[in-house]
């Protein structure tokens, strides 16, 4: 399982250099598409890796490499995607957050101090809901007729999903 | 394979107990109690772990890993990964600008709505309001009549967020 899993990890440091990488050099509009193009280009590397290593990659002892070889790279892809996904949470928690807007907003305003209607005119609300829809926009879930957004076939699918989501586990409207 | 059966399982009955709970009451701390009945499930991906058969007594040599440690804490680790990666989904229902935005418009007549009428039943006050309230109660924030003040740990996040979207060349984000 060791050499899997090792294997999962070093793939997993590639893609954090390459993608810091072409984040600090390029400065790509569409962030998270750039960023799931080096993800899922890594995949066949870690395969590949796999395939021309030795078993014990050289300085593994003899009890890491009972298992199988399909479990043992299944299991490092596995290790791997987990990784991606981990890491795509903390980085829309960076890149999106709301509430991390806000608090650099009011960390930065003098004495750090700031009312709801200050930190409604520093980050407009407006704005943000302009950017999801635009969003949602380039994700085809939605789409605009002049001034007005109008809901598009998948967008209803996935309205549909959330919405009995929001009711069933009592989550009110949200948002 | 053992663990991570053991993983599936653990989270199966994650979610079983997370679904039911959720639907019988309404939640507040809604992170909080999902990593109690996490934590629950934890002790019973051991008990899982356990119980299950070696793999090598039913699989070919190609799926079967010892039963050790590597195992364990392997299977350990995607149980955790299968948490967060729900726990992602189902925050983006709960709190999600994008999915709140396509639940109204879903609900809106066919000729759909402009910014300004998705205000109407989409308050962007109340989106902000709650946000300051959840940065008040996480004790980032502490509030004064109409004030909110950034205290030691709203700073130190403000600052390692603000450096990180600048390594990244992300703009101002949010």
């Amino acid at each position: 399982m060791v050499k899997g899993i090792a294997l999962g990890l070093i793939t997993f440091c590639v893609f954090l250099v390459a993608h810091v990488a072409v984040f600090r050099l390029r400065a790509p509009v569409r962030r998270f598409d750039a960023m799931m193009r080096v993800h899922w280009l890594l995949v066949p590397t870690l395969i590949l890796a796999y395939v021309v290593t030795p078993r014990d990659l050289g300085v593994l002892p003899a009890a890491f490499i009972e298992a199988g070889w399909l479990i043992d790279l299944a299991n490092g892809i596995i290790v791997y995607d987990f990784l991606f996904v981990g890491y795509s949470m903390f980085y829309f928690l960076v890149d999106r957050g709301f509430s991390t807007r806000i608090l650099i907003e009011v960390g930065r305003a003098p004495q750090a101090t700031l009312t709801q209607e200050q930190v409604e005119a520093v980050y407009a609300p407006e704005h943000i809901v302009a950017r999801r829809l635009g969003d949602l926009l380039d994700m085809r879930s939605v789409t605009k007729a002049g001034e007005r957004f109008q809901i598009a076939p998948s967008g209803r699918r996935q309205a549909r999903v959330f919405s009995f989501m929001k009711t069933f586990f009592n989550l009110g409207p949200g948002g | 394979m053992r663990g991570l059966m053991a993983a599936v399982l653990s989270f199966a009955v994650f979610f079983v107990g997370h679904a039911v709970l959720y639907r019988c009451r309404v939640i507040r701390r809604k992170l909080l109690v999902m990593f109690g009945i996490w934590g629950a499930g934890g002790l019973l991906y051991v008990v899982f772990f356990r119980l299950l058969p070696p793999d090598a007594s039913y699989l070919p040599p190609l799926l079967a890993a010892p039963t050790d440690a590597v195992t364990l804490l392997n299977g350990a680790f995607v149980y955790w990964c299968l948490f967060a990666a729900y726990y992602q989904f189902f925050n983006m229902a709960d709190n999600s600008v994008g999915v709140r935005c396509l639940v109204e418009l879903s609900r809106a007549p066919r000729m759909g709505l402009t910014l300004e009428e998705l205000k109407g039943p989409y308050s962007f006050e109340t989106m902000v309001g709650r946000r300051l309230e959840r940065l008040v109660d996480a004790g980032y924030l502490e509030q004064d009549n109409k004030y909110y003040r950034c205290i030691a740990k709203g700073r130190v996040a403000a600052s390692v967020m603000s450096r990180l979207k600048a390594f990244l060349n992300l703009g101002p984000g949010g």
